[in-house]
């Protein structure tokens, strides 16, 4: 049974290090915790669920209308975030309030009934030894792993990429190379939104949507960026497998909902443990 | 005068409103009344954490606490709901303690601290077997049932209090520090203010207060349920009300709630019944994006010119630094740096740029760990910690002048010296330093020649026994540099003890040692004349 928890745990922990990635590009580049990140991963979520069921579009294709999406609700944020006088604190509640209009907007297209995918061939489970998992969940895992190997090449084969990491280490300094922050700063939010919405698409297959599980999926990518440390895909990887491996560890060992208070756990413990300070921080 | 008279009006005009809407809406007016002053009171309560530069994202974790121990007690443990509500009060403050670490943190770190806990505790309580998910039904108790007056009068006395206790607080020495901290924080602690001292009791005020309101409300509602008290709206709604009242002001509450709430409950909620709150979401980037400060702007506490807050006499004292060694981002910046300074006595520090300069002030300051050695303040062990060597009576400047941009010049000296026991001194200094003609500017509009002048007003109102100089002439002409210096000099022969960090000539013309740092080591360490003969020695 613990076996069966670690396996899944290592599943789950990669479709989190593909929220992570998201987050952690629009952190670091566009200098901005985004609190709405949860909720343009559910946006994802229902994209995909909306086009596939609803519509009957093949995945792949409803997969990438579901990344355009997600890389437009991205977009619209630039504009918005560069009127704020202090970013830093005015950013997290502007955020925080683009996602209460999300929040609000997918209640009212789809309301509070949870979304899953149909059952069929897709859901039936494969036996690895002592471990069985189903055909989506693999599927997901793969999928997640294949994004974050493709996004850290990006990062550091393309010029893009080494113009975001430029930016994201000092803005004057890439300025006076001739790499323009603005332009750096709106790729990055353009990725992270269609990263996050893609996976939403991922989560949609593994677990289930509804509008109010936002801050989960807001909290399960800060703590993937907080226990990864650097933004890079290794770290994320084995900060989203840490978190997936404890939250099904929890799960099977004292319940189920315990899976909240994990993330959360690492979150708090992570900003509240000693040597971190505002003179530190600022 | 202004201030108490537009409190008045307030009160009025909700009072009024308040009239009207029982008078034409009967019932259902008592309950918009009622869900209103919830919503003050909730709104009010965040913004006394604002108050002191904290930004919470988790309300509702208090909120929660308030609303589970009231229903608790009052359904399982059949306790007075008047006893309970006390309960409720304790409790919440109770759920505030783990988050006083993060009270060192910044505004933004903290409000994830907030986010995370809120979701954390919704966790915990759903898997406690007293509360679970199931929630409590309350039972029906005289005064307490429902949108009832008795409950409505409560709230209305709940959400008066927090005000009150909100002005109250911005009026004392504790408010004046929480002001301080959150428009500059390392200045702040320079003055011997430490963090968590004054941000603890505006956290504890919130926590309470909301807790109560959380209270009241399961008598409004009549049930409990954990999901639904835990719910980011009981997050969100206090800070979109708080912000767009004005969170720095202790009307703020109440003016966001006047604004907002009626329309959500009188039009939004019959509009859009299941996505009523999206009126909020969007309240809040507007008021973010065009009017932040909110409707009624920010109140900043006045420094009182008379005030003393606390007597600190420093005696005299010798500093001496053993075997420093500071380490900066896994990097030795300081390698076994040892030297000591007598009462009365200034040691110039000199070196190229990365020499490590600032890196010694800010050890000695407490601002930077000590990998190895030590500094001993009058022969003993400093104290951990920038606000603790303060008070201990060392007085530190900055490179680049960081002072309280909301207040005035005079103000800026007067908090010092309220904290040095020294208030009749600000004149005196102001007129030292060429300052009294800007004394009633806002220090945020100085140029920086003048904020170094007032740099150093701020830190010698603290009546400091040790003091750390990093450039205090750079960028002054040479007449404000003349008058720094002698200032300066006045205050080595009444007994300081000076570290000047200064590239120029004059500190060289009065320092009695010089220290000259290399890569992190001491590569002389004499008087100037000494370094002079030794510079022009053939090598």
């Amino acid at each position: 049974m613990l076996l069966q928890a670690v396996a899944s745990g290592l599943v789950l922990g990669l479709v989190y290090a593909g929220i992570g990635a998201g987050f952690s590009l629009i952190m670091a580049t566009g200098r901005l915790t985004n609190l709405a990140h949860g909720e343009f991963v559910l946006v994802g979520g229902y994209i995909l669920y909306v086009l596939c069921h609803g519509m009957g579009w093949s995945w792949p294709a409803a997969l990438a209308l579901t990344v355009l999406g997600g890389a437009l609700l991205g977009a619209a944020l630039p504009p918005l975030v560069r009127r704020l006088p202090r970013r830093e604190v005015d950013g997290l509640a502007l955020t925080l309030g683009v996602a209460f209009v999300l929040q609000n907007l997918l209640l009212l297209g789809a309301s509070a009934t949870y979304r899953v995918i149909p059952g069929g061939y897709w859901l039936q489970t494969i036996a690895l030894g002592p471990v069985t998992l189903s055909r989506v969940t693999l599927v997901a895992a793969g999928a997640a792993a294949a994004a974050l190997v493709g996004l850290d090449l990006w990062l550091h084969v393309s010029w893009t990429g080494s113009g975001l990491r430029a930016v994201s280490q000092s803005r004057p300094a890439a300025a006076g190379l001739g790499i323009s922050p603005a332009r750096m700063e709106w790729v990055a939010f353009l990725a992270g939104g269609a990263i996050a919405a893609g996976a939403g698409g991922l989560v949609l297959l593994t677990r289930f949507l509804t509008p109010g599980e936002g801050p989960a999926w807001t909290l399960v990518a800060l703590a993937v960026v907080f226990l990864g440390g650097r933004p890079r895909a290794g770290a994320l990887v084995a900060a989203g497998v840490a978190l997936g491996v404890a939250e099904s560890l929890a799960t099977v060992l004292v319940g189920g909902g315990w899976r909240e208070i994990v993330a959360s756990g690492c979150v708090l413990l992570w900003l509240l443990l000693p040597g971190r300070t505002v003179l530190a921080d600022a | 005068m202004r201030e108490r008279r537009r409190f008045f009006l307030l009160w009025a005009v909700v009072l009024g409103a308040g009239g009207i809407a029982v008078a034409t809406l009967g019932r259902y007016g008592v309950h918009v009344v009622a869900f209103g002053l919830l919503y003050a009171a909730l709104a009010t309560s965040w913004s006394c954490m604002r108050a002191a530069g904290l930004f919470s994202f988790g309300q509702a974790a208090f909120f929660g606490a308030g609303a589970l121990t009231q229903a608790w007690l009052v359904t399982t443990w059949r306790v007075s709901p008047w006893l309970a509500l006390c309960a409720s009060a304790a409790a919440g403050a109770l759920a505030a303690l783990p988050l006083i670490p993060g009270l060192r943190l910044s505004p933004s770190s903290f409000g994830l601290a907030t986010l995370a806990y809120a979701i954390f505790l919704k966790g915990l309580a759903g898997n406690a077997p007293a509360f679970g998910m199931e929630g409590f039904l309350l039972p029906k108790t005289p005064g307490f049932d429902g949108p009832a007056a008795p409950v409505v009068v409560m709230l209305a006395v709940l959400v008066l209090a927090i005000s009150l206790g909100y002005e109250t607080f911005l009026g004392r020495p504790s408010g004046r520090a929480a002001a301080a901290l959150r428009q500059s924080p390392e200045t702040t602690l320079s003055l011997g203010i430490d963090l968590v001292a004054a941000r603890w009791r505006p956290l504890t005020l919130s926590a309470a207060t909301t807790a109560m309101a959380g209270a009241l409300y399961a008598h409004l509602v009549g049930s409990v349920e954990t999901t639904v008290v835990f719910s980011s709206t009981f997050s969100v709604v206090p800070l979109v009300l708080g912000m767009l009242g004005g969170a720095l002001n202790p009307l703020g509450g109440l003016v966001g709630t006047l604004a907002l709430y009626p329309l959500d409950e009188l039009f939004f909620r019959s509009a859009l019944p299941q996505a009523h709150t999206l009126a909020y979401g969007l309240a809040l980037c507007g008021l973010l994006l065009f009017r932040p400060e909110g409707l009624l702007g920010a109140r900043t506490p006045r420094i009182p010119a008379s005030a003393v807050l606390r007597r600190i006499p420093h005696g005299p004292c010798a500093l001496a630094v053993r075997g420093l060694t500071v380490r900066r981002n896994g990097t030795t910046v300081l390698r076994d740096v040892s030297f000591a300074i007598e009462p009365g006595q200034i040691l110039r520090v000199l070196g190229p740029n990365g020499a490590g300069k600032t890196s010694l002030l800010l050890a000695i300051a407490g601002r930077l760990p000590a990998a190895r050695g030590a500094v001993l303040l009058g022969g003993t062990a400093s104290p951990r910690g920038t606000a603790a060597r303060a008070r201990r009576g060392l007085g530190r400047t900055f490179q680049a002048p960081r002072p309280f941009p909301e207040w005035t010049v005079r103000e800026n000296v007067a908090l010092a010296a309220e904290r040095g026991g020294a208030p009749g001194e600000v004149d005196k200094l102001l007129q030292e330093l060429d300052l009294s003609a800007l004394s009633d500017r806002s220090a945020g509009q100085l140029s920086v020649g003048e904020g170094k002048r007032l740099e150093l007003a701020r830190v010698l109102a603290l009546e400091p026994a040790l003091l750390l100089l990093d450039e205090p002439l750079a960028g002054l002409s040479p007449a404000a540099a003349e008058r720094v210096s002698n200032v300066i000099e006045r205050k080595r022969r009444e007994g300081a003890a000076v570290v000047w960090v200064e590239h120029g000539p004059a500190a060289g013309d009065l320092a009695s040692q010089l220290l000259v740092l290399e890569g992190g080591q001491i590569r002389f360490l004499g008087s100037p004349s000494d370094w002079e003969a030794t510079r022009e020695a053939p090598s």
